[in-house]
């Protein structure tokens, strides 16, 4: 039988049932393939709107719930300005996404993050880099080596002529000693409770400046002084 | 009409459909496209050990050392698109990358003898003049004829088993021998003589003893065929010269003073003949691997095959004869007596006086940081601390990881070694710059605060966390958050240098847990500025500054933050720490990138005003 012999409306109906079978397909394919609903977002640090943040941490966003292996390969981020940034899940709630090269972000710019999910945004944060220029940054951390270098160096000097320093305070139930380096002298506070006798208050002082003298302090050289208000 | 609605509807369904599964598709294709794109055109580098950066990894060795880059293109994505695209991306960041893992050592033959030679007189060898004056012969060997900076290192007239180190030394590393290569296999070392064929050297002063090579009559003819260890090859000697050499940025020439002379001036060598790279192999082994090579006029009566009738089979035509050779620079030396050298060179004992070479140069109290705990690789023995009383029977020697082992070359060769008159002033200073005088002993434990975490206030409970888990990192200061914000600190800079310039590490607010981060990570109020001054000015400007005269026992609380300006420094603040605690004598703050972790500042007696650190005047309190 020829094509022409077909009855028109068998044509009709097979192109019906055919266009109705291809919907139907299209339906189910295109809802079954649907990607699950989209997951929430608990946290994400640093919080929204956190001033002076270098990307020296990694971006973490929790979610509310365990996400399979399928929804997380739909979990994205977008910064703006761009940013570039490696992506690590941490937990199945928890993921990371750390600045490649920190430094490279602008200063004194807001940054938007947004979590996508299948392309689609569901959260929205935001963090402020430091108000400063890159001479200024610069500038401040070739101060702050040097800084602290010199505090280190001068504490360390400080220690090794001084190797008694590092045992104080001494703090004992019946004393407490420190050392005034404006006066260069050590002061002794008795804290012997009420009423304490003669010989309580002597034992004490006794025994604080012994302490002294195993710390290896030359009480020749210092000069040292009793805060006794029971006199 | 209807079969027309039909079919329009089923094409519409057909087109749907189509655009369906691409829209199904394309959402997490274009992610990870973009995620792709974005790493071909930054790749992410991780340092092969424990994902340093690499990026510095090269900071202060020119040439001499690079570190195997592994590319981490974090493309996870499965589908065909995003692997195509993945592995595109990694191709192109591994080709542009080019990282070696083979180091490769060039000796050029015409320099190598003479190089060599002036080495071996810096490091160790025979004077004349001590021989005649100690054995009535100047051409007398023996421990007292010894020179050169080993010789200097080791007490007088020092013998190992009888045997004076030069003796050994020359005595145990295969060497070139006779005008040609000593092939040196362990024991046996076979000669190629010309003419004559191979035949096993013989040491001509005592024949139990392995073999040496005579440099002078090797200095023109060298080379056929080696093969050995480093060490068999290049005399433990040597090292220091190779070291320096290795060590010296490329463009630069390498300088050695001749020792024995006052007029000689220095010798000038191309660094670039040698290139010694160190690999980061999956054992992380630190043994330097090289290859020797260079070009060898033809000589046919050196080089031609021939039958077991003697008859020439087959000869290289001109140039097409090299050799090549390779090894490592391992200082598990086949010979005890050059094994225990090395451990001098590097260090050896935990007890004062006798931690080798590099140690004995420094002060008293003083050494060089090495970190063998985290890379142990070459054989030695070495208590990092010297003076600790932990020792350690194993211990890995890395030349990079030796501190500031370039200082300490320069050092040996050009002041301790050379002539006086011809000495570079200052060699020894700069290698012990920013290597702070200490009494506090470095570590490599985030060794606790003397004080348990129980304050009232947030700010200050979690300073003393993070102050408590800091490492020492450069310079022996606590400014490794290794624990908490492993992000701040160039582990690869560190392990190339701990004892960096401080240009070396400025210019990056992540090089190290500065002082300043310890504020940033324990409230949010402290302004933008990562210096101690700016956050100062930004206190003061927010009205939550107070000045230290008016500091009192009630108004610092813990968490606030305090200032320092080191005494007869330029006039800026120089430090910062957070208070941790209040009593009514004195307050206990927490800090890092400093010498100690904690240290406490006393109030003035009447509880209004605080007294100055003995090294520092307090600058003043801000309130968080």
């Amino acid at each position: 039988m020829k094509l022409a012999e077909v009855p028109r409306r068998k044509i009709t109906i097979a192109l019906a049932i055919l266009g109705i079978g291809l919907f139907i397909a299209l339906l189910i394919g295109f809802l079954g393939t649907r990607a699950p609903s989209a997951p929430v977002v608990t946290s994400l640090e640093p919080a929204d709107g956190q001033e002076n943040f270098l990307g020296e941490t990694p971006i973490t966003v929790t979610f509310q719930e365990n996400l399979g292996a399928k929804q997380q390969d739909l979990i994205y981020f977008e910064f703006k300005p761009e940013a570039f940034f490696t992506i690590r899940w941490v937990s199945d709630k928890q993921v990371e996404a750390t600045l490649l090269a920190p430094l490279s972000l602008e200063l004194n710019t807001t940054y938007s993050i947004k979590v996508l999910y299948n392309n689609k945004p569901i959260y929205t944060s935001s963090f402020k880099t430091p108000n400063l220029t890159k001479e200024e940054l610069t500038r401040d951390l070739t101060e702050q080596a040097e800084g602290d270098r010199l505090f280190a160096d001068a504490q360390t000097d400080w220690y090794k002529d001084n190797p008694w320093y590092s045992q104080l305070p001494i703090v004992k139930d019946d004393y407490t000693i420190v050392y005034e380096s404006d006066t260069s002298k050590f002061r002794i506070r008795l804290t012997l409770g009420d009423n304490p006798t003669g010989a309580e208050i002597e034992s004490a002082k006794n025994r604080a400046l012994e302490d002294l003298k195993t710390a290896g302090v030359n009480l020749d050289k210092y000069e040292h002084y009793f805060i006794d208000t029971y006199e | 009409m209807k079969l027309r609605i039909l079919l329009v509807f089923t094409s519409f369904s057909i087109l749907f459909l189509f655009s369906g599964l691409k829209a199904n598709i394309s959402p997490a294709g274009l992610v990870k496209f973009t995620n792709s794109v974005a790493l071909a055109a930054k790749p992410c580098y991780e340092d092969p050990r424990d994902g340093a950066k690499a990026e510095s990894s090269v900071a202060t060795t020119g040439n001499a050392l690079r570190e195997e880059k592994k590319v981490i293109a974090a493309c996870s994505g499965t589908d065909i698109i995003s692997r195509v695209i993945c592995g595109f991306s990694k191709l192109f960041a591994n080709f542009s990358t080019s990282g070696t893992d083979r180091g490769k050592l060039t000796l050029q033959n015409s320099q190598m003898p003479s190089y060599l030679r002036a080495a071996n007189s810096t490091a160790l060898s025979y004077s004349p003049s001590l021989a005649e004056l100690f054995y009535g012969d100047s051409e007398a060997t023996g421990p007292k004829a010894l020179t050169g900076s080993i010789a200097k290192m080791l007490p007088p007239g020092y013998t190992e088993d009888g045997i004076d180190p030069l003796s050994g030394l020359i005595a145990a590393e295969g060497q070139l021998a006779k005008g040609s290569v000593v092939l040196n296999n362990t024991n046996k070392q076979t000669n190629f003589v010309p003419g004559e064929g191979l035949s096993e050297i013989v040491n001509p002063i005592d024949d139990k003893l392995p073999p040496f090579y005579d440099l002078e009559a090797g200095e023109e003819q060298s080379p056929y065929l080696v093969s050995g260890y480093f060490g068999e090859v290049v005399p433990l000697y040597d090292r220091f010269g190779l070291i320096k050499q290795a060590l010296t940025a490329p463009g630069e020439k390498v300088s050695i003073p001749d020792p024995n002379s006052i007029d000689c001036p220095t010798s000038e060598y191309d660094p670039t003949v040698i290139d010694v790279t160190a690999f980061g192999e999956a054992n992380r082994n630190r043994d330097v691997f090289w290859q020797a090579e260079g070009d060898i006029k033809s000589d046919e009566s050196k080089s031609c095959s021939t039958d077991a009738e003697g008859n020439v089979i087959s000869c290289p035509a001109e140039g097409e004869n090299t050799y090549t050779t390779g090894g490592e620079l391992g200082t598990q030396s086949q010979v005890s007596l050059a094994s225990n050298a090395w451990k001098r060179l590097g260090a050896a004992s935990n007890s004062p006086g006798e931690g080798g070479v590099y140690n004995i140069l420094l002060p008293p109290d003083n050494h060089f940081r090495t970190d063998e705990a985290k890379e142990p690789t070459i054989p030695f023995t070495y208590d990092p601390h010297l003076l600790g009383s932990t020792y350690r029977s194993q211990g890995g020697l890395y030349i990079a990881d030796l501190g500031n082992v370039e200082g300490a070359s320069s050092c040996i060769v050009n002041q301790l070694t050379a002539h006086p008159a011809v000495a570079t002033q200052g060699a020894c200073e700069n290698a012990f710059e920013f290597f702070p005088g200490i009494s506090i002993s470095c570590t490599d434990e985030a060794e606790p605060l003397p004080f348990s975490n129980s304050a009232g206030s947030g700010i200050a409970r979690r300073a003393w966390e993070i102050v408590n888990n800091l490492y020492q990192g450069f310079w022996c200061m606590w400014n490794w958050s290794k624990k908490d914000y492993p992000s701040i600190f160039d582990e690869a800079l560190f392990r190339q240098n701990p004892n960096p310039t401080r240009e070396q590490v400025q210019n990056d607010d992540q090089s190290l847990f500065w002082c300043t981060w310890l504020v940033w990570k324990v409230q949010s109020n402290h302004g933008p500025s990562l210096n101690s001054q700016a956050m100062k000015n930004y206190y003061e400007s927010q009205g939550r500054f107070i000045a230290p005269q008016n500091a009192t026992v009630q108004n610092v609380r813990p968490g606030y933050v305090v200032f320092f300006d080191v005494f007869n420094s330029i006039n800026r603040l120089d430090h910062v720490g957070v208070v941790y605690s209040v009593t009514p004598d004195s307050l206990t703050f927490v800090q890092s990138n400093a010498g100690t972790k904690s240290d406490t500042i006393t109030f003035n007696a009447g509880g209004t005003g605080v007294q100055n650190l003995p090294w520092a005047r307090v600058g003043g309190f801000g309130r968080p």
